[in-house]
């Protein structure tokens, strides 16, 4: 029987699905397109791991398409799981197209993604993005001989400003299967076919890629395509693949992997030679790239960071949660709304036991919605705001490459610094971004810190607020003590769990001024994803403290917490109501207690205990349903066996600390 | 438990202990990677001994180079006789490759080898 490796002529025939995948390398701006193309709100980054969940919207100049955002790959095969989400969107999906987004600048590497998807026999439209950068450094692309080349549309855009994309919708449109084939080494061509022989019609019309493609991804050492195969043919056929894989192994001193991508490599030189027209480095100067190489300098980096973390502070804690909380809080909801709605509400409804329930001291008004609008979305806008800038400037990989020394004790590398500063967002999103780490030891390592040592962006305000307000020394106490606890635990987490650390390799993109209408799309997108997990949350909280409230639980709860809150913290009793909602949201925990600092019932070191024992607390509800999503039960359990009793420990002892040198009575 | 065939003394067996595992692991002579860094590779003239503003042509990977991380060079493109210039060394290697900047740890740059370390502004066809 003989078996075509490749696609009919006829481009188009067979792609009748309505999905259009957008594929690229991070930091090519796939979702600026994927904006533009559908005007939806997307997470803009330019760092790997921000879009993970696949997002998705119609098509503003293409009726009937839908446009799939994936993940940033570097290369097939995939290594993360991120990528590989991205392989699972080429094979799985029933697609109609697919749109590679390219760095003009970094025309090699752009094609050395291209062949792979060429060889897939999808309609394949690439979009050589970022040309205004590619300009600025003298670099001329011949993109009409490139298409020729490959036999596909190339479309030259600047997605940033919006060059481009009436050209891109009309090359969708337009999108064909490209006619390329490159030529391998004899053995590996010989058992391409040998490939396509065995697997013959289980392939034919049931993947969506060409069996040479499956054949290279194979050899490759493909997961995703193994997994597929797996659920597509006989065990035996398998094994006869997988003895077929070792035998062409023989035939090579490299793995097959580098073989495949040598010749790759081979073609695109060639290819690079015949279509840029010209290069020239002259682009590599001025301020921006000078302030580039200091943000990453073993000396100088290290203060650009301090004054990074600097901004970040007067920015989020002193004029987020105390300028415009104090205005939200007290004037408008204290002060106007809160009194108006009371008094109204208590006199439209006979039953006071509902009045309670709406605007009592547990009322879902005056708790719920309160807390929720007056005291965290102020900080929450403000954080997120922050984030975006440092997001779309480039410095979050800088970061990486300057924290990775720290990040060795923990057993990491540093690109898990970028969870982790996502983290100071939303732990529940932090968590999913570990998908970005490459070993399953390294996820569960920065999950681990996420849960217990890294503050939500909400409770950092509420927390910088409240120390703020008492001294910078009490903001360098609790600082302190969380970073010890987050190193010390760490460094025997990383002894402790078997494995070896992956080495660093990130991009460093170049750090640009960021486009401020990205920025607030981005925060707008964010606050809007947060309220929407919050105030159910919130009220849910409210609701909870109502009930215990009336029936006599809280009280009974406060005792029983007494020990431990008052004993052993030396906090007020009726701060345990805040660890007990703090489980909810860690934020609602720690709003309770900046409620019951701002009526002055606790001291200065009251509040430093206070703050680190709520900050190493156990992560909020939706937290734990992450990591029991993304590491299982058994797993989040544990961390909260670890967690819970180490955060009251080191509360406690901190309080004796302090108590001893008399600091803050 | 083990047990000495000859004289019937019994033992705990380390190998059956986690905490004695533990230790072992962390006592090991071969375990940190600082130690064996240039024991194989001492001739070897490497990335790590580029020195900032210079570039380098690279030849090769050392044993014990990633495969993964070797793979993922290659999608950023680079391979054997491409010129790297290598902008900083501490606290990683940051190495500009086209128009890529990449930062890669020291012990992965110490396992990539280079010959001809010229200047940044000097030209390879005068070598």
């Amino acid at each position: 029987m003989s078996v075509s490796c490749h696609p009919s002529i006829s481009n188009t025939a067979g792609f009748t699905g309505a999905n259009i995948a957008l594929v690229g390398h991070p930091n090519v701006g796939k979702s600026v397109i994927f904006q533009r193309l559908t005007g939806q709100h997307v997470i803009v980054s330019n760092y790997p791991g921000t879009t993970i969940e696949l997002a998705r919207g119609a098509a503003k100049m293409l009726p009937g398409m839908v446009l799939v955002d994936t993940p940033g790959v570097v290369a097939f095969p995939p290594r993360t799981e991120d990528e590989q989400v991205t392989a699972r969107v080429l094979l799985y999906e029933d697609l109609r197209a697919v749109l590679q987004v390219g760095d003009a600048k970094n025309l090699r590497r752009t094609l050395l993604l291209t062949v792979p998807l060429a060889e897939m026999g999808l309609p394949l439209v690439l979009a050589l993005n970022m040309m205004d950068e590619a300009q600025s450094r003298g670099l001329v692309v011949n993109h009409m001989l490139l298409s020729e080349f490959f036999s596909l549309p190339v479309v030259p855009t600047t997605a940033i400003r919006g060059h481009g994309m009436q050209e891109l919708a009309g090359a969708l449109e337009q999108a064909r299967v490209p006619q390329f084939r490159l030529n391998y080494p004899a053995e590996i061509e010989a058992a391409v076919a040998a490939f396509c022989t065995r697997t013959g019609d289980s392939l034919l019309g049931a993947a969506s890629i060409t069996p040479r493609a499956f054949a290279l991804l194979w050899f490759s050492g493909d997961p995703v395509s193994e997994n597929w195969l797996g659920e597509h043919l006989p065990p035996a056929v398998l094994q006869e693949l997988r003895s077929l894989r070792e035998r062409l192994q023989l035939s090579f001193v490299e793995p097959l992997q580098v073989v495949i991508q040598e010749t790759r490599r081979a073609y695109v030189d060639r290819l690079c030679a015949a279509v840029v027209m010209h290069d020239s480095s002259a682009g590599w100067g001025g301020a921006r790239v000078v302030l580039s190489r200091l943000s990453t300098h073993p000396v100088w980096g290290w203060p650009i960071l301090g004054a990074v973390l600097y901004g970040l502070y007067w920015f989020v804690g002193i004029f987020g949660a105390g300028t415009l909380v104090g205005l939200l809080e007290e004037e408008l909801f204290g002060g106007v709304i809160n009194p108006w709605i009371t008094s109204i509400l208590r006199e439209l409804i006979p039953w006071s036991l509902l009045a309670d329930l709406l605007v009592g001291q547990y009322g879902l008004w005056t708790m719920g919605i309160t807390y929720a609008f007056a005291l965290i979305l102020p900080i929450v806008t403000t954080f997120f705001l922050a984030f975006g800038i440092l997001e779309d400037s480039g410095y979050l990989p800088r970061l990486a490459a300057l924290s990775n020394r720290l990040f060795q004790l923990l057993g990491l590398n540093g690109k898990a610094v970028l969870p982790m500063v996502l983290g100071l967002g939303c732990v529940t999103m932090a968590t999913l971004t570990t998908r970005v780490l490459e070993s399953r030891r390294e996820r569960l390592l920065v999950t681990l810190l996420l849960a217990l040592a890294v503050p939500c962006s909400a409770q950092l305000g509420v927390v910088m607020g409240m120390l703020a307000g008492i001294s910078f020394t009490a903001t360098l106490i609790w600082s302190g003590v969380v970073f010890l606890v987050l190193v010390s635990v760490g460094w025997l987490a990383a002894r402790l769990v078997p494995g070896e650390r992956s080495l660093l390799l990130v991009e460093l993109p170049p750090l640009r001024v960021p486009m401020l209408s990205n920025v607030l799309v981005k925060t707008l997108a964010r606050v809007e994803w947060y309220l929407k997990e919050v105030v159910p949350l919130f009220l849910l909280g409210t609701a909870l403290l109502f009930l215990l409230d009336k029936t006599g639980w809280l009280v009974w709860l406060t005792r029983l917490g007494e020990l431990l809150v008052s004993g052993w913290l030396g906090l007020p009793a009726q701060a345990s109501a805040a660890f007990l909602v703090g489980f909810l949201r860690r934020d609602f925990g720690a709003t309770g207690l900046f409620v019951m600092e701002s009526q002055g019932l606790l001291t200065p070191l009251q509040v430093v205990v206070a703050m680190v024992t709520v900050t190493l607390f156990i992560p909020c509800i939706a937290s734990v349903m992450m990591i029991a999503k993304e590491r299982g039960w058994r797993t989040a359990l544990g961390m909260l066996a670890l967690i819970m009793p180490l955060a009251f420990l080191v509360g406690g002892v901190l309080n004796r600390v302090l108590s001893l040198t008399g600091w803050g009575a | 438990m083990v047990c000495c065939p000859a004289c019937g003394y019994q033992s705990v067996a380390p190998e059956h202990s986690w905490l004695a595992s533990l230790a072992r692991s962390w006592f090991s002579p071969g375990r940190s990677r600082r130690r064996r860094r240039r024991r194989h590779h001492r001739f070897d003239l490497t990335l790590l001994d580029v020195p900032a503003g210079y570039r380098a042509r690279v030849t090769g990977f050392l044993e014990g180079f990633p495969a993964e991380r070797r793979a993922s060079l290659q999608a950023y493109g680079l391979s054997p006789d491409d010129w790297v210039t290598v902008l900083q060394n501490s606290p990683v290697t940051v190495i500009q490759l086209d128009n890529t900047e990449l930062a890669l740890e020291n012990e992965l740059a110490e396992r990539i080898r280079v010959s001809q370390i010229l200047k940044e502004d000097q030209d390879e066809d005068r070598q």
